[in-house]
């Protein structure tokens, strides 16, 4: 078995139950996020568009953050999950450092790294994470990638145009998206001004964890 | 594309790895490097009687430096015994704490041996410690290799940064230590030049080719000679490299031994400065 997500980006709404849903079910702290939807307005007016992205951990096949924590807490789950034992999390940030796609965080209030587990304890159970069960318009897919019969696998097959996020890196996502462009997808590609935006402050945190 | 702008998005994470860890590079260069050097400072007979002892303590000094602001950075600061008890040896960090604690463990050696005066053991054991030494100093090249997310720190470069780094500041802390003959701070003071100049070099080589590598190699270069660190690298650069190079370029017989300490404690400054803007340009950018 080998867990993985699609986002169809055609389908999202960007109307963040997602991210809400994720907050809750996972108790993730004030300053912290484990699944965000970023918006990217581009084009020159009246020719303008506006692209929604739902962004959390890749799950990685060849896991840069696994492969940088010294103690072992960054681990790998039978079903492709990479999890994370907070217990033995000593806290020094080599996997967000590592980590390009920037999914994980220091939680600010166990001073340990953390990110989206594809909601393992959920799925251990038997039910889907949090965000895909609250998805309004089901961009949200979830599943086997190793069964093609499963409908992450059809959808991946239906959709040519299914890609990762920094393919680049060698990292083997096992989160993809299909429907979406460069805006979506590349940080490179739109411009991050920090200061008050449309909707809210665009910055960074002053404080990381307990430092 | 044109005109594409972040409109909505959480606060990104910031600077995580922040001064904390620029001490640990810093100090481990100096810890290193008073050792890497030790070797052809006892070629050169004219030595000073306290050279192995001085070299010995300080690199125990700068080594628990080192150690203490690495467990300072750590969330879990108590968790420390963590990276033996459960090791990852694929990660350079848990490498890095081996050899570190294998390397304090020699530095207290050598210092007992230089303290008794047992000059002949400490000369038999120099190499193993300088391996170690060496070692310790390199895997730090290693240990941003593995941040895959920071391009900056992947330049193939990097390993010899770290040496040169190491002999940077190891010459010019025996220089202010004034440990040695004539012979030996002529010979410290050309290490410190020629370790400023290739330094340089590398530096100035990784301006000019960064930006071709990717986008994001080019704006973080443009972060560091332009933009917001502007100040703390070319600040460093001129501190801690240019000015030993041209220090070392003046005659000999003019070189009066304050203007050799004082361009020796610019380099330190300087090292600093180049090694935190180094540190925290990547950390500057959202990586999705």
């Amino acid at each position: 078995m080998k867990l993985g997500f699609l986002v169809d980006l055609d389908l999202c709404i960007g109307c963040k139950a997602c991210e809400v849903a994720c907050k809750s079910e996972n108790d993730v702290p004030l300053g912290a996020w484990r699944l965000r939807v970023k918006y990217v307005d581009f084009g020159t007016f009246p020719d303008v568009k506006r692209t929604f992205t739902p962004m959390r951990c890749n799950q990685c096949e060849n896991a840069p953050c696994a492969k940088s924590c010294p103690v072992t807490a960054l681990h790998m789950l039978d079903n492709g999950i990479v999890n994370i034992d907070k217990d033995r999390c000593i806290g020094c940030a080599a996997c967000v450092m590592a980590c390009p796609y920037g999914a994980l965080y220091m939680d600010p209030e166990t001073n340990t790294a953390d990110k989206c587990t594809f909601c393992a304890h959920r799925v251990e159970g038997g039910l889907e994470p949090a965000c895909v069960v609250v998805c309004p318009t089901g961009a949200n897919i979830f599943g086997d990638l190793d069964d093609p019969r499963s409908k992450i696998s059809v959808y991946k097959n239906q959709h040519a145009d299914t890609r990762v996020r920094k393919p680049e890196k060698g990292t083997e996502p096992k989160h993809f998206y299909t429907g979406g462009g460069d805006v979506h997808l590349d940080p490179n590609a739109s411009v991050r001004e920090e200061g008050f935006s449309l909707f809210n402050y665009i910055g960074k945190l002053e404080k990381i964890g307990g430092h | 594309m044109d005109n594409a702008v972040v409109t909505l998005d959480v606060l990104h994470s910031g600077i995580v790895w922040g001064w904390y860890v620029t001490m640990n590079f810093w100090a481990k260069s100096i810890a290193t490097g008073v050792f890497l050097l030790l070797p052809w400072l006892l070629m050169k007979k004219d030595d000073h009687p306290r050279l192995r002892l001085t070299v010995a303590v300080t690199s125990f000094v700068f080594l628990n430096v080192t150690l203490f602001f690495t467990v300072l950075d750590l969330h879990q600061p108590f968790r420390f015994w963590h990276i033996f008890a459960y090791p990852n040896f694929e990660s350079a960090i848990n490498l890095g704490a081996w050899l570190l604690t294998l390397f304090n463990g020699l530095t207290v050696t050598m210092a007992w041996l230089a303290w008794k005066k047992k000059d002949a053991l400490y000369d038999k054991l120099l190499p193993g410690v300088w391996v170690v030494a060496f070692a310790a100093t390199v895997y730090t090249a290693g240990l941003l290799g593995q941040a895959n997310a920071r391009e900056l720190w992947h330049a193939p470069t990097e390993v010899a940064q770290m040496l040169l780094a190491a002999m940077l500041a190891g010459s010019a802390t025996l220089i202010l230590l004034k440990r040695g003959g004539e012979g030996a701070q002529r010979m410290l003071t050309t290490v410190l030049g020629l370790a400023a100049g290739v330094s340089l070099t590398i530096f100035l080589a990784e301006i000019v080719l960064a930006p071709q590598k990717s986008a994001e190699a080019g704006h973080l270069i443009h972060i560091l000679v332009s933009g917001e660190l502007q100040t703390l690298f070319i600040g460093g650069l001129v501190l801690g490299f240019v000015i030993p190079v041209i220090a070392v370029s003046v005659p000999s017989e003019r070189k009066h031994p304050a203007l050799l300490g004082s361009v020796a404690a610019l380099s330190l400054v300087g090292l600093w400065l180049v090694k935190h803007a180094w540190l925290i340009a990547p950390q500057l950018i959202a990586l999705s």
